[in-house]
């Protein structure tokens, strides 16, 4: 069975459904930039502009002026690095014991964390919510459950970094993509780094760790695009407007009150602006992201 | 660098319900390059890697140089050892990949340095220094494995089936270069394999393992002209040893519809024997030999293999001649009588020669 068929009619099929993504993908992008671009007399008259206009400097730095766009590019910076950096020391190294150690715990351990898959943020909010503004809250309640005894500590992590981040750090597929890598890895390499004297650590940091650099700049890009892109945590953690992440920052410009005119050129402007980090990120990225994917990076 | 002498005892090996080795005993003698030998499954793998302390075993002790190591981590008990997929790090450069067991043992620059040049120079990796193993042949990349484990100059070094990834020259250019290596090392050496032919070329000492035994021991030699049993006959030669059924009676064996033999051994009643002789032991054209009939030959330009059938054995000789011969045609064959290794039907181990049992 000859499954890559040289067939002119599939080659051309192929090429109208890799075109159509295309527009798909960067359709949006290009009515976001034609958008900005104009006035926003001209959008609420005709929708969404089709033509890019003459007004995108102007736009832009209405948005900059309007808000403090630059401390949103930097919280949303700062709590993506801290969550890349968090869920990948968090993912490499349960990842590692999962694969690596012999333990009776082991696969309770492991389908444990399997199971999180099934709850995402957006499921388990309200709890979440609760430990955030109250840390030890779960603690007190289980001592005051088991022993009756009542501690007096609380921690908010609200309108904090670490608030923002903690919540994104721990899930369970930045797990099973090393894992998956691990398992790839030959059990002999372990074995010869153990004849050669290396202890578990060391393995780990001599070897697994450099073989796996394709898998860190895969998962590390798809985790800050995806925290850079959260609205929801931030929106429900986030009340003071020195802490708003860019996500945020975008919907400051869309009408809060009725009869305020919405304002759809400056979102789309402030949309753009967004959009430029992630866009550098994938740029530095891009080369070992591919490799990371697609599983060539040995 | 000299070597340790390795003695196993009471070794018991269990992977769940399966029993890999039952209470083995072995001794690797200082300084020896021992070839463990055996089918696939016999549990050779599983000594050396209990040997590296790679794997744990269920029961017995491992010593090294009169020390039980049978709790001691595989980084300290001495050994160095080399993978059968080379187990290179893939990152790392040639001359890292030798290098990095020295780091860790804490060496110095340059003693690494000279170290490292040193298995270079012995294995021919000079140029290859700086190359990552994606870079390399596979047989260079077997050099890089050895060099790594000669560079640590332990007192052990084990095999793990080093050979089977490469193809036929190269596994003759390396046998050679393995026998050479070991003359200048001196270390113990355990080598596995499932190649008789490795055996034989590279032993001092062969240990034929079966089924978590061991089945015989001793020089390449010894096996090859003197097995103990029927499986060892089988197990070592290209073509293996012939072994025909046959009856016992007096001191004649009769080969039904082939003929009687003369025996160095005695029945005081009529049992069943089996008789084995090496293939380049008989001789096409004797006069009142055992008749059989010729069914094929393959010429290797050498020598050719005669495939003959005794009633309904089946017989390989070996013919250095130029004699034609024909397919169907009837050959008398000849068994010269030193050449004989007489087995016992019942258990397959060889019977001692009358004049044996005498002197």
């Amino acid at each position: 069975m000859n499954m890559v068929e040289r067939h002119p009619l599939l080659k051309a099929t192929t090429l109208v459904l890799l075109m159509l993504s295309l527009v798909f993908a960067l359709g949006p992008i290009y009515l976001a930039l034609c958008s900005a671009s104009v006035t926003s007399h001209q959008i609420l008259l005709h929708g969404l502009a089709l033509l890019p206009g003459k007004y995108l400097w102007e736009n832009l730095s209405a948005v900059l002026h309007r808000a403090d766009i630059g401390h949103m590019l930097v919280n949303s910076c700062v709590v993506s690095l801290i969550v890349v950096a968090g869920k990948l020391a968090l993912a490499s190294t349960s990842a590692f014991a999962a694969v690596y150690f012999r333990s009776r715990v082991r696969h309770l351990v492991f389908w444990g964390t399997f199971i999180t898959l099934l709850l995402p943020l957006e499921v388990r909010i309200v709890p979440t919510y609760a430990v955030a503004s109250d840390l030890f809250e779960p603690l007190r309640s289980i001592l005051t459950l088991f022993t009756g005894l009542h501690l007096h500590a609380s921690l908010n992590l609200l309108d904090s970094y670490t608030g923002l981040s903690l919540p994104l750090m721990a899930s369970a597929t930045g797990t099973f993509l090393f894992r998956q890598f691990y398992l790839t890895v030959p059990a002999e390499l372990s074995e010869a780094a153990r004849m050669d004297g290396a202890g578990p650590v060391r393995f780990f940091v001599d070897i697994l760790l450099p073989l796996s650099k394709a898998n860190f700049a895969a998962l590390g890009t798809i985790v800050f695009l995806t925290t850079w892109k959260d609205y929801m945590w931030p929106l429900v953690a986030i009340s003071r407007p020195e802490m708003r992440t860019i996500s945020l920052g975008i919907s400051t410009f869309l009408p809060t009150e009725t009869g305020q005119p919405p304002e759809w050129n400056l979102v789309m402007a402030a949309a753009l602006i967004a959009l430029a980090p992630p866009l550098v990120v994938i740029g530095l990225t891009q080369r070992w992201f591919v490799r990371g994917v697609t599983g060539v990076g040995k | 660098m000299s070597g340790a002498a390795i003695q196993v005892r009471g070794l018991s090996k269990r992977y769940g319900e399966r029993t890999v080795m039952e209470q083995l005993d072995i001794d690797f003698a200082t300084g020896q390059f021992t070839v463990v030998l055996g089918p696939s499954g016999c549990g050779k793998s599983t000594l050396l890697r209990v040997i590296a302390g790679l794997e744990e075993a269920d029961q017995g002790t491992v010593s090294i140089g009169d020390v039980d190591m049978t709790r001691t981590p595989p980084q300290s008990r001495g050994c160095a050892m080399v993978f059968q997929n080379y187990a290179l790090y893939p990152h790392m450069s040639v001359r890292d990949n030798i290098g990095y067991a020295l780091k860790l043992a804490g060496l110095d620059r340059v003693e690494r340095e000279r170290r490292i040049g040193e298995a270079a120079e012995l294995l021919g990796l000079r140029d290859l220094l700086d190359r990552k193993p994606t870079q390399l042949s596979g047989g260079q990349r077997q050099r890089v494995a050895i060099g790594r484990a000669i560079a640590r100059r332990q007192r052990v070094l084990l095999f793990d089936e080093p050979l089977s990834n490469l193809d036929a020259k190269l596994r003759h250019d390396m046998r050679m270069e393995l026998r050479r290596l070991h003359n200048e090392i001196g270390a113990t050496t355990i080598f596995v394999t499932h190649d008789q032919m490795e055996a034989m070329t590279l032993a001092d000492r062969v240990v034929l393992l079966n089924k978590g035994q061991v089945e015989q021991a001793g020089t390449p030699m010894a096996l090859y002209h003197q097995p103990r049993t029927t499986f060892v006959a089988g197990f070592i030669g290209t073509p293996p040893m012939n072994v025909l059924t046959a009856h016992h009676e007096g001191d004649y064996a009769t080969i039904e519809d082939g003929g009687r033999l003369h025996v160095d051994q005695r029945a005081s009643q009529r049992t069943s024997m089996m008789i084995g002789i090496r293939p380049e032991a008989i001789a096409l054209d004797a006069p009142n030999g055992i008749i059989a009939t010729l069914d094929a030959i393959e010429d290797l330009g050498s020598h050719r293999v005669i495939y003959v059938r005794i009633g309904r054995q089946r017989v390989l000789a070996i013919d250095h001649g130029r004699r034609p011969f024909q397919p169907g045609e009837t050959l008398s064959l000849g068994f010269p009588p030193d050449a004989i290794c007489c087995f016992d039907a019942a258990t397959g181990e060889r019977m001692a020669r009358v004049a044996e049992v005498q002197a």
